[in-house]
């Protein structure tokens, strides 16, 4: 009886314990998403460069890993997330080492999407959104140096800018006689991808310059498949993407796509197998957001990271074949 | 063994009563800078520094939502009533800026207003944790060969027009008492019940309006409307 007695008061100590120590969890100690759901301790990462970046912190507290694509304002932070998405693969036991490996890309001015939207309102009395396609036809184009190829004198522009704007004019107007595409300012729906072809080739014929795009629509591993088929420049059209500094593209986003960008990473499959050093495909791209004559990466340039599943299909289309 | 249960009653209250205590421990909160969006019109505001729970702005929109704790709303709004572009407090009128989408501002309920330079920004909270800041876009006023333009606030136009001109009237939803603080002391003339505004002209031969000038604005105080006059000097 007496043995009954105890044994019970012990369950309920227990019990009572338990309670508690779950509640105390609850206000304090759930830890972040993305390093709960890997087991991953983001500080036993080490960089080479900029290891004392505040950007840790951000990556630990905000990210998670439903988005199928990020894009990354530091070089740091890029790393960082390719070891975190690396880890959560599922059968890389740790990674404990990240940093730059090679960086090639072709050059090209990244235009700011908002800015030109005002100018085009201010000319041409267009309220316009959600125009990043075509501003990102215009910076791929720029890239390709068709650009300098279509007349300055053409509605009467003398400066770069003067171009960019009428030709923002001009695909607008091309754009919206396709596929339902709206630029409205409230809730755009903004450029149809089955439509980027037919825009960009009658843009450059109005011009008397035929252009071949040839498009691709690529799912799964796309580190890999975008790797395989980059040509560059690209427009990518990503619909479920992530930006570091603007948070959720809602209706996804179009990138142009310059280069690409190496990340090495040590890992281990296994606590006893020895660590081994790896490398994650990411790519330079121009986002449409930033601009900055110093062509530096997190200004004029960001990386984009593909994460390891995808939920909805990338378009890739080149400009020249 | 009456004693042994009470006790166990008694650590199954507390254990509890712990859990209650727990749950009822307000959200993480992290001091954050508060500014307010600017645009190319425009330079933003720095506001100050708040605990905010979560801050929500989308990429398309000039609207800024503040979580704060319960309880914590007029300490977040006290910093916009500081701040040195307070224009006042007064109810969001029926204009051009909420005719297609509110972006989440109540019309015809109280807020606080912020202006720089006839740029406007409304405040306004609502349900026990939430603050909206939405920048107002502009409308541009145009002469008849768009050579001229000014930008106003489209809360300054009572509704849509198909055109915006010059010289033409048009119903705005303020007093003169309220337009008069959207601009600096500088800029208003009382007697005239005019305001200096900003203007952009093409220069001869050129694209863009890369010329910067001033013009006014005149109020009617009878019709409640204004006009822009077409006349400006270049800066």
């Amino acid at each position: 009886m007496k043995n009954t007695m105890k044994k019970s008061s012990i369950l309920a100590i227990c019990i009572s314990l338990a309670i508690v120590l779950f509640a105390v969890l609850l206000v304090v100690g759930i830890p972040s998403i993305s390093s709960s759901d890997s087991g991953f301790d983001i500080n036993t990462l080490s960089s080479t460069t900029e290891a004392n970046s505040p950007d840790t912190n951000l990556l630990s507290d905000n990210y998670n890993f439903d988005k199928d694509a990020y894009i990354m304002e530091s070089e740091f932070a890029a790393c960082t997330l390719a070891a975190l998405i690396f880890k959560n693969k599922g059968n890389v036991y740790t990674v404990s080492e990240m940093e730059p490996g090679s960086c090639s890309h072709i050059f090209a001015d990244n235009l700011r999407q908002s800015y030109y939207n005002n100018l085009l309102k201010a000319k041409y009395g267009i309220e316009a959104n959600g125009t990043c396609s075509l501003i990102a036809m215009i910076i791929a184009s720029d890239a390709l140096g068709i650009n300098d190829k279509i007349d300055l004198s053409w509605a009467n522009c003398k400066t770069e800018e003067d171009r960019n704007v009428a030709m923002l004019k001009e695909l607008y107007d091309i754009a919206i006689k396709y596929g339902g595409n709206d630029y409205n300012v409230n809730s755009p729906r903004g450029t149809y991808p089955d439509t980027f072809s037919t825009i960009i080739s009658e843009f450059y014929s109005n011009h008397g310059y035929n252009i071949n795009v040839n498009d691709k629509t690529l799912k799964n591993d796309l580190r890999k498949n975008v790797e395989a088929s980059r040509h560059e420049p690209n427009l990518l059209f990503i619909y479920n993407i992530y930006s570091q500094v603007y948070g959720d593209m809602d209706g996804g986003h179009t990138v142009v796509l310059l280069g690409s960008y190496k990340i090495r990473l040590k890992y281990k499959n296994s606590v006893l197998l020895p660590s081994h050093w790896g490398t994650f495909n990411a790519f330079i791209i121009c986002d449409g957001w930033n601009n900055s004559s110093d062509g530096e990466i997190g200004e004029n340039y960001q990386i984009l990271i593909f994460n390891t599943n995808v939920k909805e299909s990338v378009y890739l289309f080149d400009l020249l074949r | 063994m009456k004693n042994m249960k009470k006790i166990i009653f008694a650590m199954f209250i507390v254990a509890l009563m712990m859990s209650a205590l727990c749950a009822c421990i307000p959200e993480k909160t992290q001091e954050e800078i508060i500014s307010l969006k600017g645009n190319y019109e425009v330079s933003g505001i720095n506001i100050g520094r708040y605990k905010i729970v979560s801050i929500n702005q989308q990429i398309n929109s000039s609207s800024c939502i503040y979580e704060v704790r319960p309880g914590e709303q007029e300490g977040l709004l006290n910093l916009f009533r500081n701040n040195e572009y307070f224009a006042g407090e007064f109810e969001v009128p029926s204009c051009l800026a909420f005719e297609i989408n509110s972006q989440g501002i109540f019309v015809g309920k109280k807020a606080i207003w912020l202006a720089k330079e006839g740029n406007l920004w409304v405040v306004q909270s609502y349900g026990q944790k939430r603050v909206n800041a939405l920048l107002i876009d502009y409308e541009y006023i145009r002469n008849e060969e768009n050579t001229l333009i000014a930008g106003v606030s489209k809360a300054l136009l009572s509704s849509s027009s198909d055109s915006y001109n010059f010289g033409k009237d048009y119903a705005t939803p303020f007093s003169w008492s309220q337009l008069k603080n959207f601009y600096s002391q500088a800029r208003v003339n009382e007697e005239e019940k005019s305001i200096l505004v900003d203007c952009q002209f093409q220069k001869e031969g050129e694209f863009l309006f890369n010329g910067k000038g001033i013009t006014k604005l005149l109020f009617d105080e009878i019709n409640k409307t204004f006009r822009v006059s077409a006349d400006y000097s270049a800066m």
